[in-house]
């Protein structure tokens, strides 16, 4: 893994406007503090997410738990059924959070998310065509994943077609292809049985309760992030426009498509465990951009913890807030996320001006 | 020796032919200047020339070899190209985005060392910039942005330096100054420069060489003394040009 880049220089000098709009990383104790507060973070909300839910479990009671002092229901209710899915949390809060990050430097648009050049839509056809069918479990998440891969083809396809690959001419297609979804998505709720659109709904807004397998997608955010690692560098001069890069020595067209592919396939992996989950693949690498710059070598770790922590607790206040009841925890992601963004955004606006 | 050579080049965009038939050789200690009016193909034979465009048919050769032959980073420690924008859409500081100079110099997985940093501080003092090394990029002026992407393009430390429209957006002081350092740079180090200019005057101050892309099928090229003649220079601009004689060289009005 790169080592990151730490000036040795550290005096600051004064300049009248600009500097200092983020937290500049300029040690490596400074590092080591941001990782470490970063792995609390992440250990807090997982704790945190494991205690709450309709059954009351104590901290105490936890780490007996997980120091094999205690077998009972509880721990059955812990280790089989919360466990996985606060561990399904971050996995998939990890892997928007990537996709996002290498959506924004592929299109060049701060705006981009993992599911704006439709692979969420391609999904979600399949999936609710998989409910009217009336099949569940794994079969439902491969029939995401199908969809999703579907869309990938689809959109790489269509973009290619004119023989030039601009960012703007896939940004176009992919929301094109999105919106053709999006309308079938519709149709098919318009048409299915008054009984199944409420799950239908729970799945398009994103929800936890359908994960399945753990060590897919656990093995496909690792694989991911080793190769995005990999590649970190060379993400921080395309973010400077694919020219500037090729000139400096990237070479752009493997990589090019390289960003593409793997965005697509940790967002198709996230949306096959978990629906659509909102916002978390817009915000959290955007987020990381207003506090410590676009440096991807900090930026893709940084934006994958906080990620995965903000869904794991988005997820646990999904279930308890109108317990016994459960909401979709992509309602809580944005409504984490709104506010928390629009404080940061406006937080450096302020600072710049100064 | 040569470092820049093209052998029978055709290079044309979708509707428009830019050269037929380019043959031209650019020497180490030469310092070749681009005229020609709008839209006539200058920024299109850099890029063909730097490999970031393909060209229709015809030999390039850089430093020797073929440029289909060289391998991206390896062009990219030769060759250093000052594109007329900047893309900046997420926030980097001055000094990140001048360290992105160095890229070709470092392996896989290696991260920058104490030398790289020198130089991009030197580079960054070069253009006068080191007060700023942690300003915001998006926070700068026009002239600002064209003095960093210079600091950037010297960090990356080229022989061969293709310069689109290097005097942009830079006020007086800075296109004499920063011309100066860029021709200075490559005399010191025997490399050799094409920069598009839309000033005659400044490039017969600066360039020892000239290129004139008059129509594709007619680019005259040779040292200043042969190529800017008042009828060539009245064919390029399509105007007829005054010639003020000078002791230190003449100078060029519009009529």
């Amino acid at each position: 893994m790169p080592v990151v880049y730490v000036p040795t220089r550290r005096k600051k000098k004064n300049s009248p406007r600009g500097e200092n709009n983020k937290f500049m990383i300029r040690s490596r104790g400074q590092l080591i503090l941001l990782f470490g507060a970063l792995f609390l973070l992440a250990l807090a909300c997982i704790s945190l997410s494991l205690v709450s839910g309709s059954i009351d479990i104590g901290f105490s009671q936890l780490i007996k738990i997980f120091l094999g002092e205690d077998k009972g229901m509880q721990a059955r209710i812990i280790m089989e059924l919360r466990l996985p899915r606060v561990l399904s949390g971050f996995i998939v809060g990890g892997l928007l959070s990537l996709a996002g990050a290498l959506m924004q430097v592929l299109l060049k648009n701060p705006l981009a998310e993992p599911y704006v050049l439709g692979v969420s839509g391609g999904a979600s056809v399949f999936a609710l065509l998989a409910m009217v069918a009336g099949v569940a479990g794994l079969w439902l998440n491969l029939a995401a994943f199908s969809g999703a891969l579907l869309s990938i083809a689809m959109v790489f396809g269509l973009a290619r077609l004119g023989g030039s690959w601009s960012p703007l001419t896939v940004l176009l297609t992919g929301i094109v292809v999105a919106a053709g979804w999006g309308a079938v998505v519709s149709f098919l709720l318009a048409v299915s049985p008054a009984a199944q659109i409420h799950g239908m709904l729970f799945w398009l807004m994103g929800d936890l309760e359908y994960s399945s397998n753990l060590t897919v997608a656990a093995s496909v955010l690792i694989s991911g992030f080793i190769i995005t690692m990999a590649m970190a560098r060379n993400l921080n001069l395309m973010a400077r426009g694919e020219q500037q890069a090729a000139a400096l020595g990237v070479a752009i067209i493997k990589h090019r498509y390289s960003v593409y592919f793997l965005a697509s396939m940790l967002t198709a992996t996230a949306v096959m465990q978990a629906g659509n989950i909102g916002f978390i693949g817009l915000i959290v690498p955007h987020l990381v951009r207003l506090l410590i710059g676009s440096d991807h070598r900090l930026l893709l770790p940084v934006s994958l913890l906080l990620g995965g922590s903000l869904l794991v607790i988005a997820d646990a206040l999904a279930r308890i807030i109108i317990s016994p009841q459960q909401l979709p925890v992509g309602v809580l992601t944005a409504m984490i996320g709104v506010p928390l963004f629009l404080f940061l955004l406006h937080k450096s606006k302020l600072r710049s001006l100064q | 020796m040569s470092l820049i050579q093209t052998h029978k080049l055709f290079v044309s965009v979708p509707g428009k032919k830019i050269c037929s038939n380019l043959d031209f050789v650019a020497a180490s200690g030469e310092i070749w200047g681009v005229l020609g009016g709008n839209g006539v193909g200058k920024t299109s034979l850099l890029n063909v020339i730097a490999g970031l465009q393909d060209s229709d048919s015809g030999q390039i050769n850089i430093a020797g070899d073929l440029l289909q032959n060289w391998k991206r980073k390896a062009l990219a420690r030769k060759l250093g190209v000052l594109f007329q924008d900047s893309v900046d859409t997420f926030p980097t500081s001055v000094f990140e985005t001048a360290m992105m100079g160095r890229y070709p110099y470092l392996s896989f997985l290696a991260s920058e060392g104490a030398r790289d940093e020198e130089i991009v501080l030197n580079a960054l003092r070069d253009v006068s910039m080191e007060t700023m090394r942690e300003r915001q990029v998006n926070t700068l002026s026009g002239g600002e942005r064209r003095r960093l992407a210079l600091a950037t393009l010297m960090a990356q430390e080229p022989s061969l330096w293709l310069l689109d429209e290097p005097t942009n957006h830079l006020d007086l002081h800075h296109q004499i100054s920063l011309l100066d350092l860029i021709t200075n740079r490559i005399r010191e180090k025997q490399g050799c420069a094409l920069m598009v200019l839309h000033d005659v005057n400044l490039l017969n101050r600066f360039c020892t060489h000239a290129m004139l892309m008059i129509a594709h099928d007619r680019i005259i090229c040779g040292s200043l003394k042969e190529v800017l003649s008042d009828s060539n220079l009245a064919d390029l601009y399509q105007h007829p040009v005054r010639r003020i004689k000078n002791a230190e060289g003449d100078y060029f009005f519009p009529e």
